[in-house]
Parts: C-alpha cells; sequence; structure tokens
C-alpha cells in the first residue's frame, strides 16, 4: 500500500527494494524487535525528540550519549537523524517520508559533532544496545553506518554482541573502491556481521564505495532523500545541507535499509537465530552482473526477504 | 603522520597500517587485561606501574578488564603498548582508533 508520506515519491530507494509489497507482508511482533542506531544522535531539543518524523516517544528511545558521557544523544552532526529516517522515519503520518521499520528504535550517540567515533565508543554502545535489548528480552539488531581500522577491542565487541544473539548491519565505508572498513569487514568471519555497499538508480556502484570479498549486499546509497535535524548542525554548514529533510549519500545511507529489512524478518519469525535472519537477506537479494567484491548477494530485496 | 583533527578534545594521529589509513587518539591507549584476571587489584596494579610518568586513567578498569590511559605527550604510545602487552595478564594493549560515519 502506498504510504501518504507527502516526500515518499522521492524515496526512490524504497521502491527499489520493494518496500511497498514488503510492508503488506508485515504481520509479525513488532514489539520484540530493538534496531539499534550507534551513530551521532537524533534531533532532540530541550530533551525531546524534535523532529516531526521521529518523535514517537514510545517507538524512538534515547539511549546514551557516549561522547559527551550523558543521557542526551541530541544529534550536533546530522548524520544519526538522516540515517534513522530511512530506517524508521514514521510511516502513514502525513508528514515527510516514510521509514521501512515502524518498531522500536533504540538511539545511542557514538559519533562527535564531526561525524567521528572511536573503538571505545563502539565498544560501549554495543555493550549498551545488548543490554537494553537484554532487559527486554528482545532480538537486536545493530546498526552501525561507520567503520575505520581492524582493532582488538572491536573485534571484542563484535564477539560480545554475536555472543547475545544480536545482528550487526555495518557500512562498507567510502573508501573509494577501496578496502571495506571494520566492523563491516568481519562479515568474512561472522555470520551475524553485514557489510553493506551502496548502488545508484542504475545498480551501478558509486565511485566513493568501499569494495572487498566481505561484501555481503547492496542498497540504494546515492541521492538518498532522508531526515535531518529542525536545527543547525555539522552537515548544514558544512555540506550546505537544509533542515528537517534532505538528501546524503553513502554506505551509510544503504546500511540502514537492511538493518530495518532485518528487524522486519525478526518481528517476522522471531525463531530465527542472527544468522539465518542475515542468510534471508542475501538468499533472498537480486543479483547484480558484476563483481562480487562490489555487490556481494546483489541489491535487497524486501518482498521476497519477507515472502 | 598528521596531527590536524581531534577526538573528544584529544589530539588524533594519521598513518598507515596495511596500506589502510588509519587513526587514532595520539595519546590514548586501550588495555584489556585477559579474562582470568578481571578484577585482579594485582594485575591492574602491574599495568600501571609500567606506564610513564605523568600517565593518568581516563577510564579505570571496568567489568571487562578494559581500561583507558592518557599518555603524557613525550611517551610513545607503541612503546608503551608494547611492554605492556609482554605482560602475562595482559590480552591487548592498543591505540584508541577513531572511525567515522560514512
Amino acid at each position: 500500500m502506498m504510504p501518504n508520506d507527502p516526500l515518499f515519491p522521492e524515496q526512490w530507494g524504497l521502491k527499489e527494494i520493494n518496500a511497498e509489497k514488503a510492508w503488506d507482508l508485515c504481520n509479525g511482533n513488532a514489539d520484540k524487535v530493538i534496531l539499534a542506531v550507534l551513530d551521532s544522535g537524533i534531533a532532540v531539543e530541550a530533551g525531546k525528540l524534535s523532529h516531526p518524523d521521529l518523535n514517537d516517544a514510545d517507538r524512538f528511545f534515547l539511549g546514551r550519549d557516549l561522547i559527551n558521557h550523558d543521557d542526551d544523544p541530541s544529534d550536533d552532526h546530522g548524520h544519526g537523524t538522516h540515517v534513522t529516517g530511512i530506517a524508521s522515519a514514521t510511516r502513514n503520518n502525513k508528514t515527510g517520508i516514510a521509514g521501512l521499520w515502524l518498531g522500536q528504535v533504540l538511539v545511542i550517540k557514538v559519533f562527535d559533532s564531526k561525524n567521528n567515533g572511536s573503538s571505545e565508543t563502539f565498544k560501549d554502545g554495543i555493550t549498551a544496545a545488548v543490554r537494553f535489548a537484554k532487559e527486554r528480552s528482545s532480538h537486536l539488531v545493530i546498526n552501525y553506518s561507520g567503520g575505520g581500522p581492524d582493532s582488538n577491542l572491536k573485534k571484542t565487541a563484535v564477539q560480545y554482541a554475536v555472543e547475545n544473539g544480536a545482528l550487526l548491519v555495518a557500512a562498507a565505508g567510502n573508501n573509494d573502491g577501496g578496502v571495506i572498513d571494520y566492523p563491516a569487514a568481519y562479515a568474512s568471519e561472522y555470520s551475524q556481521v553485514m557489510a553493506v555497499g551502496a548502488v545508484d538508480s542504475e545498480r551501478k556502484r558509486p565511485s566513493f564505495a568501499s569494495r572487498g570479498p566481505q561484501m555481503s549486499v547492496v542498497a540504494p546509497g546515492v541521492d538518498i532523500l532522508s531526515t535531518l535535524p529542525n536545527y543547525y548542525t555539522t552537515v548544514n554548514q558544512a555540506e550546505k545541507k537544509q533542515t528537517k529533510y534532505d538528501r546524503l549519500q553513502g554506505t551509510s545511507q544503504a546500511a540502514p535499509l537492511v538493518s530495518a529489512l532485518a528487524a522486519l524478518i525478526w518481528s517476522k519469525w522471531p525463531d530465527l537465530p542472527a544468522a539465518q535472519v542475515r542468510e534471508k537477506i542475501t538468499a533472498s537479494a537480486d543479483p547484480i552482473t558484476g563483481s562480487s567484491e562490489d555487490f556481494g548477494h546483489g541489491m535487497i530485496n524486501a518482498e521476497k526477504a519477507l515472502t | 603522520m598528521s596531527e590536524a583533527l581531534s577526538f573528544r578534545g584529544r589530539p588524533v594521529r594519521e598513518s598507515k597500517r596495511n596500506g589502510r589509513k588509519v587513526r587514532y587518539v595520539a595519546d590514548q591507549l586501550v588495555v584489556k587485561l585477559k579474562s582470568r584476571f578481571l578484577n585482579d587489584s594485582k594485575a591492574q596494579r602491574k599495568v600501571v606501574e609500567v606506564l610513564p610518568r605523568k600517565s593518568n586513567l581516563a577510564r579505570g578498569f571496568d567489568e571487562t578488564g578494559m581500561a583507558i590511559i592518557n599518555l603524557p605527550k613525550s611517551a610513545d604510545l607503541f612503546q608503551v603498548a608494547r611492554k605492556l602487552e609482554k605482560q602475562d595478564e595482559v590480552q591487548f594493549a592498543e591505540p584508541n582508533f577513531v572511525d567515522s560515519g560514512s
């Protein structure tokens, strides 16, 4: 069913992955799945969710700000609000855009106003997300639209997430055709980790996107319209973006579509372990002609994954 | 190496490792004890004893055996890490690597 969000027609990525048909197939229990977004936070003003498409306090839980060590994960960059909107902006509210996932979202701030984090904030973010999901006896999908070098600490954190049944979906990175960042590159070692690359509307790998043998799948990552804070942040100043809604590109924008799809799969089939959720996504992806280092198993197909 | 960025007010250094650009907090070390030494104050003390003067714990040992140590500017981060990794109690000692949103 076509949602009534006025900007939905501009969300080419949702059409590309057959989101509308997928929504018709979703009849599961979304209450037992948490999608944790580890990023630069979410639009928050005076301690309250402030974006009209991301302001449902029953869905969006404000987790820790691990940059400033407080409980206010307000986004001062814009990246996190954009990523969160792609995955889970409120749908059918006659406002802005539509998100793929309408269940619960935990927002944890691990990137600062320059969009940088560290292996320490990554590890702390994973720990906080696992604890939150455990307290609620929920499945946990972790979206990490970031990355960097391999490290013992990062790997320890991934191991902890895996041992606790979580699925980690990570952006492959924007290394201009270079190697895949970590933690995404752990996808070849752990069947509970996914490395997500980006494609444009012609299903080609954009020049900025990373590539490599660890690639799991790709999703739309160019010219992606989503939410931005309704106040000025780094992304408005540095990249001349508008407040509230604008387009960004990157494997960061591709990963949340995969995370949201994983959450939908888990809500429909709650008995699946994390590795099988990944398997459902990769097995249902539409192959793309070319190297598997560019596209992995191909473009995600939400309808097929939920059938 | 360059030192233009900062993370949480601390300088960030950039270098190359295995052909990959890596960035890390220039004066910070992540230390993790092996699981059998968790909450072992003797093992924690041993770590602290080999640190250069004017080092301080940015974050004391937690329940997973991890600590974050701020080193003085003059210290060689990698040399200190190598020294710590020679201790039987230490699982690893490494820089606090910087990630970026992509």
